[in-house]
């Protein structure tokens, strides 16, 4: 249910974007239709695309010391138009700590809707920002010598800004970025470091 | 099409609002409820279980009125930690919050410890001898002369604080041990009787190094020392209800320091002295670090067998209160120990024996057992008392 509460507004709310765009595109008299799209030609043609991520997710040491990090890795899908994107992730990350007999195994999902512009550039590259709408779950698999605790926390609402550039390469895009998140039941800002790759369909 | 996409754009952002806007279960009165490691019914294996604690203000910040849990800190100065309060990463899960990682595991079991430290001690009546909420370092770095500190913890004076270094072996994690965190609690207990009891300046000064008065001054400390160390055991024994709380953590200080054990008989100075090889040499003492946890087990075994000698509701922890009855005036009177004479090692149990309503027949016959002659004739009339008062 409360993956519903993240994900239906994220999707009202790309489906919004959209609409807009196409509302000022098509709103605008004939001839400055075609000054408008002479300025703000997309290099690509609007396409489906499918990708992923590679990358690290930090967060805050719960002390003084610092940060610490884990890889995490996603699967995207989506399309784009002009100078905007919309598509959907879905990001794992697995994490293992221990002390003594003690160890929890920790496994992060999430599923995001980006939407994402943009922005100025030069030849193959530009740069662009996205937002994100979605929700995480966790599980904790808690170990204690022979006893074993296995949980599923509920999905949880969160919301990501992203920032990165974007270089194309024929059919693929390669773009290194940097994320931050703020999840509802957090009080700390995680963030992450990580290369997309999206292939044009 | 335009109305339709502001309403749109209007229910999305008014759903995600109501969405951020709630909240998980509310703390209140009932606490939080986590999972994590505690003691089973025998309190050398643990389980994962639900705890609930009740003084935290919110679940993501260790500071409340029992203790505030630093991970990692700096330092410590007279104020206490530097750094920030630890902030565990958690998922909720049904109503319970689970760590995440197990630096946030720990943490938090070391909150919880001291919130059922401060209701034990609220229940002994000595809650106000010490400054809450209690700080404690969670994975410190502790340099000592020996390289970094693994697998212990400490309780250091200057600072008021505990620390637990890492924990490098295989076992029970030391922030995790209950009886080991408790140990460490008494020595703060310990040392704010002795301000509290002795005013400042008052302590018998060191003498010259290598002078008699040097010896004797370093040989009381060492049996105070001990005495600190063995009360500390007790305590944590009468804490966790087990004679072997280190034990989950320690295996191997299972034989030295299991309170369960036979009472032996505490050595008078003189052969205190030899079993550390100190008699002749008053440079000795100083080195003779680990030779005091042996009197000082000598001491919380006579204790443990003692209260269990007491058993009946009425008398519960009778042996515990009696100690901090006893501790204040014993301490005033060591601040004022004649400058060229040593501590007898027994005086200790001599006067807590003194403390009404903590002597029967079996007790007595354990501190016969445990007292060398001379301390048990200070006893002894008490207890015939007893004795010709029987039916």
């Amino acid at each position: 249910m409360r993956v519903l509460v993240g994900v239906i507004p994220a999707l009202l709310l790309v489906i919004g974007i959209h609409a807009a765009a196409e509302e000022a595109t098509t709103s605008l008299p004939e001839d400055t239709v075609n000054t408008v799209t002479a300025v703000t030609q997309a290099p690509t043609s609007s396409r489906w695309f499918l990708g992923g991520t590679l990358g690290l997710r930090y967060f805050d040491e719960i002390g003084s010391v610092g940060v610490r990090n884990v890889p995490a890795w996603s699967l995207l899908g989506g399309y784009s138009w002009q100078d905007w994107s919309a598509y959907v992730e879905a990001l794992n990350y697995e994490e293992i700590t221990s002390s003594g007999n003690l160890r929890v195994d920790h496994t992060h999902r999430e599923m995001n809707v980006w939407a994402a512009r943009r922005l100025g550039g030069e030849g193959n590259w530009h740069l662009y920002v996205a937002g994100a709408l979605g929700a995480a779950s966790e599980n904790i698999k808690t170990r204690l010598a022979g006893h074993t605790d296995q949980r599923k926390g509920g999905w949880q609402p969160q919301m990501s800004l992203e920032s990165g550039i974007r270089m194309e390469l024929g059919r693929a895009w390669i773009a290194p970025y940097g994320r931050l998140l703020k999840a509802e039941k957090n009080p700390e800002l995680e963030w992450a470091l990580g290369l997309q790759l999206w292939l044009r369909l | 099409m335009r109305d339709l996409f502001r309403q749109m754009l209007f229910w999305g952002f008014a759903s995600l609002a109501l969405a951020a806007c709630s909240r998980g279960p509310s703390p209140a009165q009932e606490g939080y409820r986590f999972i994590l490691p505690a003691p089973t019914d025998d309190p050398k294996n643990y389980e994962l279980r639900e705890v609930v604690i009740r003084t935290l203000g919110e679940p993501h910040l260790l500071a409340g009125q029992a203790a505030q849990i630093f991970y990692r800190s700096g330092g410590a100065d007279e104020r206490g930690f530097s750094g920030r309060i630890a902030r565990p990463r958690l998922a909720l899960a049904q109503g319970v919050y689970v760590p995440l990682d197990v630096q946030s595991a720990l943490s938090i079991a070391v909150y919880a410890n001291f919130e059922h430290l401060q209701l034990f001690d609220r229940a002994l009546g000595w809650e106000g001898n010490l400054r809450w909420p209690r700080q404690v370092g969670v994975d410190v770095d502790i340099l000592t002369l020996r390289g970094r500190m693994h697998n212990n913890a400490v309780y250091d004076a200057q600072s008021d604080v505990i620390a637990v270094a890492p924990f490098m072996r295989g076992n029970l994690a030391i922030a995790l041990n209950q009886g080991i965190l408790a140990h460490e609690h008494f020595h703060a207990h310990f040392q704010n009787l002795w301000h509290k009891s002795v005013p400042k300046g008052v302590q018998a000064p060191d003498g010259p190094p290598g002078s008699n008065a040097s010896f004797i001054f370093r040989t009381n400390a060492n049996i105070l020392a001990a005495w600190n160390e063995g009360l500390a055991d007790f305590y944590a024994a009468m804490y966790t209800g087990s004679p072997r709380s280190m034990e989950a953590s320690m295996p191997e200080l299972l034989f030295q320091r299991r309170l369960d054990a036979a009472v032996g008989r505490i050595p008078q100075l003189d052969a205190y002295l030899d079993s550390l090889g100190c008699r002749h040499n008053p440079l000795c003492i100083e080195q003779s670090g680990e030779g005091l946890y042996i009197l000082g087990t000598q001491v919380a075994r006579a204790l443990y067998a003692w209260d269990r000698a007491l058993q009946s509701k009425a008398s519960q922890f009778a042996v515990l209160k009696a100690i901090f009855k006893v501790l204040p005036q014993l301490f005033i009177d060591l601040s004022r120990w004649p400058e060229d004479r040593t501590l007898d090692p027994a005086l200790l149990i001599e006067r807590i024996a003194a403390e009404a309503d903590v002597l029967n027949g079996t007790a007595c016959e354990i501190l016969k057992a445990a007292l060398p002659s001379a301390s048990w004739q200070t006893v002894e009339p008490r207890c015939a008392k007893i004795n010709r008062s029987k039916p």
